[in-house]
């Protein structure tokens, strides 16, 4: 009982209630919200930006950021075509073998910054202009058309009408995420390596590995998310994700994770990344131009970051109080 | 006329689950020296962050000079001239030394930061407290020692009326306590009120005029420093008779554990070369800076040595070039900055107590929770360690109890031997016994303790051995501690 008192009173809690409260809402107004259709399309295109969240997450766990998610995420997808339709690959070699190339993707970041200590906000920077270049040295900003079917159904496809295929495998992803968060010593290191630095290493975590391990697990896991958008799609586009860098962030963020390090979950991201993905949908529902979704959108990752601060931080809570008070 | 700069009436405060002052009365004359003594957890710090406005009080008043005063953030307090020292160190590490001394305090002309005066003026007031230093250096050059005297410089550049000093000599060495002590009195002199926040009660004694005793959020007395003794004090504070810790003459054997050869690093120590036997406790006094820290921080694999020094581990010759391999000769290291290394605040009591063992306890590739929960289970029962469950997060710890959660880290993962940095700093006088109490367990058990110490009477009270470091040098042992005195490590130190 108190863990789920804990849970609601937590970022992700309250994320998830309003999540909710923001359906019923417009369920009320519209009658077209809890619908089979909805929540499919709704899911689905959320959980490409939750599996990119999900590597954000592991490494705003370990203190550090990720700005090349949505990079890598093209530069894979782009692979994955070209291994299927130029070079006749099976599809589902060509899908392992891309998102495996992930992991290498993923893995340069990680070498840069534990090796050398360089900041990872600046290596991943420069990381996302590379990997978007080789797209566009490669495609020459031209689409990659004609993917199998297979492939297509494997990213389309809807299991009773209501579950599609994409959010089985972001679930599955998930859970396997919070048991190697968890329960293995990596996953405890990484949020160790996080919550303090200087200890982590006075108790010897090997501070590099654990780095290296998350950066590449985050490189595989937006690979992932870039395969399936360019299956989904059909055809490789240059500008599949563009936006998830930040996008991955804002779940991240909603889903209660600290942009310190040390503190939030992947169960919260897919809370994060579906608040968003309502926000949006309840948008269209309701016929408001979609002008306003990043404005909406804005302010809600506003409004949680302030109440998060607020609820952490005595001595600022006592002030805001003492102002409500003086009025 | 009235007799009080500052008098708190009925404060209360309320935190989630305790209360932290209850009725409390504080009155502060003009120009007196006020010591607020009592344990960790009883409320001074509570009662000075009220007065200075960085905690709102639940009920009760505040009067400056007779007048009600209301402050609701260190700014307020702050423009009534009432500053605050604090424990922990409050610098900006990469700004200058002067741009410290006046940060939020800035000499302006022209509207434009008058750097001229700054430097000078930071001179000046520097020179007070007798510390002579390039005030254009980023403070992070300084010492921990130095820095502490900058921070009270900050509070000297507001003028202020009254002065809080939380635990001022902490990280001080006997010079400069000295001249922190003699600027305390020229500062009452010129009417300025202090109250003086500190363990140590021997300076207490010397140097307060009063003393308020605080026990669990309530002020239990308050008189005349001249009319009461230490022992009262202390007995006062802790509500019971405390036993302060005794010298055991304990039997140490002649197996050398860690034997350490021309262990150098520049401008830090040169040429270390000592031995520790197993279940001894080697003590390190010497003065702050003298390169204790830095010896033993190289030794634990934290920072490189040089070409040339050796570490030989029961005989034979070690390779540590990082913690990762310290700890696997079976070596673990207390630092002695709890929050800035030694505890992941945010991790729960267990974690950080385990976090290192995860390696050995695991079943099918995933952490064995079962063993890791009994073996915390253990050490809470054994240790002692004060937390409502062990998935409580150790920063709702008090220091003493996060203090035993480390050593008992290192216990489950089995070391043989222990460095610990400064073991009880900034840790009340019950919990302190109790640490003292677990070092000698741990040494009768066989491990090998170094405990580095400016605390003279825990030196003399727990050390098989002396070692006297100065200014990067050994400078000598004493061996026969227990006819040693105080006198007797300065003379070695100063040789």
């Amino acid at each position: 009982m108190s863990k789920v008192v804990k849970f609601l009173k937590s970022t992700a809690g309250m994320v998830l209630v309003v999540t909710i409260l923001i359906g019923v809402i417009v369920h009320l107004k519209t009658g077209n919200f809890f619908t089979p259709y909805n929540i499919s399309t709704l899911t689905r295109a959320a959980s490409f930006v939750i599996l990119v969240g999900f590597g954000q997450t592991i490494v705003l766990l370990t203190g550090g950021i990720d700005l090349s998610v949505a990079s890598i995420s093209s530069v894979c997808g782009m692979f994955c075509a070209i291994f299927m339709v130029r070079m006749g690959m099976n599809e589902y070699v060509a899908i392992i073998l891309s998102c495996l190339l992930g992991i290498v993707f993923g893995f340069v970041n990680g070498f840069f910054i534990s090796c050398f200590k360089l900041t990872p906000f600046i290596v991943t920077l420069a990381t996302m202009e590379i990997y978007k270049g080789i797209v566009y040295v490669i495609t020459k900003g031209m689409p990659i058309t004609g993917m199998s079917a297979s492939a297509q159904n494997l990213a389309n496809g809807i299991i009773a009408g209501i579950l599609p295929n994409v959010v089985i495998i972001m679930v599955i992803i998930c859970i396997i995420l919070t048991v190697l968060l968890n329960r293995s010593k990596i996953g405890r290191y990484i949020y160790a390596l996080g919550g303090n630095r200087n200890c982590a290493r006075i108790v010897g975590i090997p501070i590099e590995k654990v780095e290296m391990f998350a950066y590449s697990l985050s490189g595989f896991l937006s690979a992932i998310a870039g395969v399936l958008m360019a299956c989904k799609l059909a055809s490789f586009q240059a500008s599949i994700g563009e936006s998830w860098q930040m996008d991955s962030i804002t779940a991240a963020v909603l889903g209660g994770t600290s942009m310190a390090g040390g503190i939030g979950s992947v169960v919260g991201t897919i809370i994060g990344g579906l608040l968003s993905g309502v926000i949006s949908t309840c948008i269209t529902l309701l016929r408001v131009s979609s002008y306003w979704e990043t404005i909406v959108t804005g302010a809600v990752v506003l409004i949680a970051v302030l109440i998060d601060a607020l609820k952490d931080n005595a001595s600022l809570r006592e002030r805001f109080r003492a102002r409500l008070m003086r009025r | 006329m009235c007799e009080y700069v500052i008098e708190m009436k009925n404060i209360s405060k309320n935190f989630p689950g305790t209360k932290a002052l209850d009725d409390v009365t504080f009155q502060l004359q003009k120009g007196e020296i006020h010591a607020l003594v009592g344990e960790n957890g009883a409320g001074k710090s509570t009662l000075m962050n009220i007065l200075t406005g960085q905690f709102l009080m639940d009920s009760g008043s505040i009067f400056l000079e007779g007048k009600p005063v209301w402050f609701s953030s260190p700014k307020d307090a702050l423009a009534k001239c009432i500053v605050l020292v604090p424990q922990e160190l409050n610098l900006v590490q990469e700004l200058s030394v002067a741009e410290n001394i006046f940060l939020g305090n800035e000499i302006i002309k022209k509207k434009l930061v008058d750097w001229k005066s700054t430097y000078e003026e930071a001179k000046r007031l520097l020179a007070a407290l007798d510390v002579h230093v390039d005030v254009a250096q980023p403070v992070k050059k300084l010492s921990p020692a130095y820095q502490q005297l900058v921070s009270i410089a900050r509070a000297l550049a507001y003028l202020p009326k009254v002065l809080i000093l939380d635990e001022p000599t902490a990280v001080l060495t006997t010079n400069e306590k000295e001249n922190l002590f003699k600027s305390m009195q020229n500062l009452k002199k010129q009417g300025t009120s202090i109250v003086f926040i500190s363990h140590h009660l021997d300076e207490v004694m010397e140097q307060t005029d009063r003393v308020t005793i605080m026990r669990d959020g309530r002020v239990v007395k308050v008189v005349n420093t001249s009319e009461i003794t230490k022992e009262e004090m202390i007995n006062l504070m802790a509500g019971k008779k405390v036993e302060k810790t005794k010298r055991v003459k304990r039997k140490v054997s002649d197996e050398i554990f860690f034997d350490v050869r021309n262990l150098t690093r520049k401008g830090e120590f040169e040429d270390i070369s000592f031995n520790i036997r197993k279940g001894e406790i080697l003590c390190v006094a010497g003065l702050v800076g003298a390169g204790r820290t830095e010896i033993f921080k190289c030794a634990f694999g934290i920072t490189s040595k040089e070409p040339g020094g050796k570490i030989f581990i029961e005989g034979k010759e070690a390779r540590i070039n990082s913690p990762i391999d310290a700890i696997r000769y079976g070596i673990g290291y207390v630092s002695e900055e709890r929050r800035h290394d030694g505890i992941t605040p945010n991790m729960s009591v267990m974690e950080n107590m385990m976090l290192p063992s995860y390696g050995e306890l695991k079943k099918h590739g995933l952490i064995d929770y079962a063993k890791v929960i009994s073996i915390t289970n253990d050490y809470i029962q054994s240790f002692r360690i004060k937390t409502p469950t062990r998935d409580t997060l150790i920063k709702n710890l008090s220091g003493g109890n996060q203090q035993k959660v480390i050593v008992a880290r290192w216990m489950a993962k089995g070391i043989k031997m222990l460095i610990m940095d400064e073991p009880t700093r900034g840790i009340d006088v019950n919990a302190k016994g109790e640490i003292h109490n677990l070092i000698k367990e741990l040494a009768d058990k066989g491990v090998a303790i170094v405990v580095i110490s400016s605390e003279m009477e825990e030196v003399l009270a727990l050390a098989d051995r002396i070692m006297v470091v100065h200014r990067g040098k050994i400078s000598g042992y004493i061996n026969d501690v227990d006819t040693a005195t105080e006198e007797d490590v300065l003379k070695v130190a100063f040789q």
